[in-house]
């Protein structure tokens, strides 16, 4: 049986490790789906698996905002990851969105080019931001005062 | 010491830009939001509109990531943890309402597929070949399309190319076309005609015409006629960017009548330039332009318009995209009045020809609507009436609503709608070539 103090912990490093596989899959996906970009039922598996790692990179900031012990150095370092992690994550998201507006109203040329790398700078960008938090979380939970979990 | 306290005092500066950037994406979110669900009046909301519909999965993330980032600012004081749960709530909120036009996609689909049961039968999808199915969306929505802009095979693209050169007028038009003239694409080299949106006043081809689906459409074997006609000049302007040498005192008769010149061109010279196959026609156009879709494909055999278009063009189908239909009231107002010579009393006739669902008939081709159910500037009752009759006269018209769509919610081809909209409409275009 689970003790229950333990339970935050084991959802934090379920949470962590899942992220760490969807950014890495996420990741080799967008190599993939930059390289050939056609419509498929593949990337349709990819387009799932990119939300879903957004949404598993906000509930691990949530997870370390609430366990984590800023007193501690190894603490006061994941928490300023994750400050890093939410500016860079808007500033990608940013890039991807008006990279996208942008590519509907662009017929050809270098502006289209630029708003082409906008999205993928943007995605790669977030996807390995979050994977450097998750692992970072991961690697760290089980590092004695660290997380405050009881 | 000294370096530590600059330190410290620059990280409290920070945190404190942080929270007030923070502040200030939830104020403009709360905005976004009630654009999103209600109609303002006022033009800057009615534009934002257009967009934030279309976007709205991206803002539920820019919503969402500032609330942690908020919930984070403030210290963990016993006093104030009421405060992070409702900042928490509220950010939370602002995500999900935003999120509500993604999770609507499934009702769009379902109507648009009983749409096409109705029209094809139920084994619809067994009259599309593997083969060219291969060509089309696998899926009704995704989200790399959504997340990622909308992939699209490569096409060749003509710009510039004048057609009309009259009256002080000089109209052009571009061509897509595909790459490849020998493989056997799903579109066989039919043409679509592509007619603007903009209130007959603004806009423009290409920028102004959803070009990538005209790219995605080249790509599949159409031949993609993206036309510019002359505009009325009444005087105002927009955020709709429109060239000078289109506007000027014009009436929808000489709309027509340019459009009419642009047929006839077609059937003599355009269509054996391009390769393009005059007896599988398509004509597509949004807002002002599916009103004159809608004048057109439906009066191209009517008496009142005898004599304007090429009689070479055999017409398939009709795209109108959130059509106006009703000339009255729509041209009875300064300064639209200024469209139709005269008023509904003195001039019954042009009023009567100018709203398309009056000229429907047994003759007329099949029509796939989109139409969005959050469209304040034309609503669904334009587009139910076109379809009510045609189908009075036994003639398929398909129309497909989109919860949450405003006026304009197909210019960014990989949203929600217009996944849905493109997975259709490439099929509709086939089954009816």
């Amino acid at each position: 049986m689970l003790e229950k103090s333990n339970i935050p912990k084991k959802l934090a490093k379920t949470l962590s490790q899942l992220g760490i596989f969807l950014h890495i899959l996420s990741c080799a996906f967008g190599i993939m789906y930059f390289s050939f970009p056609v419509n498929s039922f593949i990337f349709d598996i990819f387009g799932v698996i990119l939300i879903a790692s957004w949404i598993l990179n906000a509930l691990i900031l949530l997870i370390d905002d609430s366990y984590l012990n800023k007193s501690t150095v190894i603490g006061k370092k994941l928490n300023r990851l994750t400050y890093y992690n939410i500016i860079l994550f808007i500033i990608g998201l940013l890039l991807i969105l008006w990279g996208v507006i942008l590519t509907a109203f662009i017929l050809d040329g270098l502006l289209l080019v630029i708003t082409f790398l906008m999205i993928i700078i943007g995605f790669f960008g977030i996807e390995l931001i979050s994977l450097q938090l998750a692992l970072t979380t991961f690697l760290n939970i089980d590092n004695r005062g660290v997380c405050k979990f009881e | 010491m000294y370096v530590n306290l600059n330190k410290t005092i620059l990280l409290k500066y920070l945190k404190l830009l942080l929270a007030i950037l923070s502040f200030s994406t939830f104020i403009i979110g709360i905005y976004f939001t009630i654009v999103l669900f209600i109609p303002l009046e006022d033009g800057i909301s009615s534009s934002f509109s257009f967009f934030i519909t279309q976007i709205s999965g991206f803002l539920m993330f820019l919503y969402l990531i500032p609330t942690i980032l908020l919930v984070k600012l403030i210290p963990t004081i016993k006093r104030r943890s009421l405060v992070k749960k409702c900042i928490l709530v509220f950010g939370l909120c602002l995500t999900f309402l935003n999120a509500l036009p993604l999770i609507a996609t499934p009702i769009s689909i379902q109507t648009a597929e009983n749409e096409f049961n109705i029209a094809y039968g139920e084994n619809w999808r067994a009259q599309i070949p593997s083969t060219v199915d291969s060509y089309f969306l696998p899926t009704q929505f995704n989200f790399y399309n959504y997340l990622l802009g909308f992939s699209h095979r490569d096409c060749n693209v003509d710009t510039d190319v004048k057609y009309y050169d009259n009256d002080g007028f000089q109209l052009y038009f571009d061509v897509y076309y595909p790459k490849s003239t020998t493989a056997q694409l799903p579109g066989n080299n039919s043409i679509i005609i592509k007619i603007h949106a903009g209130s007959w006043q603004f806009g423009d081809k290409s920028l102004g015409n959803v070009l990538v689906l005209n790219k995605y459409l080249a790509a599949q074997g159409y031949v993609v006629f993206d036309i510019q006609y002359g505009l009325l000049d009444a005087g105002g302007s927009s955020f709709i960017p429109t060239p000078d040498h289109v506007r000027g005192n014009l009436t929808l008769h000489d709309m027509v009548y340019q459009i009419g010149n642009f047929t006839k061109q077609l059937a003599t010279t355009f269509a054996s330039t391009y390769n393009a196959n005059l007896d599988s026609v398509f004509i597509m156009g949004g807002s002002a332009g599916a009103h004159l879709t809608g004048v057109i494909g439906l009066g191209y055999n009517d008496p009142y318009f005898a004599g304007n278009f090429s009689n070479a063009l055999n017409i398939k189908g009709i795209v109108p995209i959130y059509p106006p239909n009703f000339a009255d009231p729509y041209f009875t107002h300064e300064p639209l009045s200024r469209l139709i010579p005269g008023d509904p009393l003195s001039n019954p006739l042009a009023f009567e020809k100018f709203t398309p669902s009056n000229l429907a008939d047994a003759t007329d081709p099949p029509a796939m609507i989109f139409q969005g159910l959050r469209d304040d500037l034309v609503p669904l009752i334009n587009a139910e009436t076109i379809k009510n009759a045609l189908n009075a006269n036994g003639v398929d018209c398909m129309l497909l609503t989109f919860p949450f769509a405003a006026h304009a919610s197909d210019l960014i081809v990989g949203n929600t709608f217009s996944q849905v909209w493109v997975y259709y409409l490439e099929r509709f275009l086939y089954l009816e070539q």
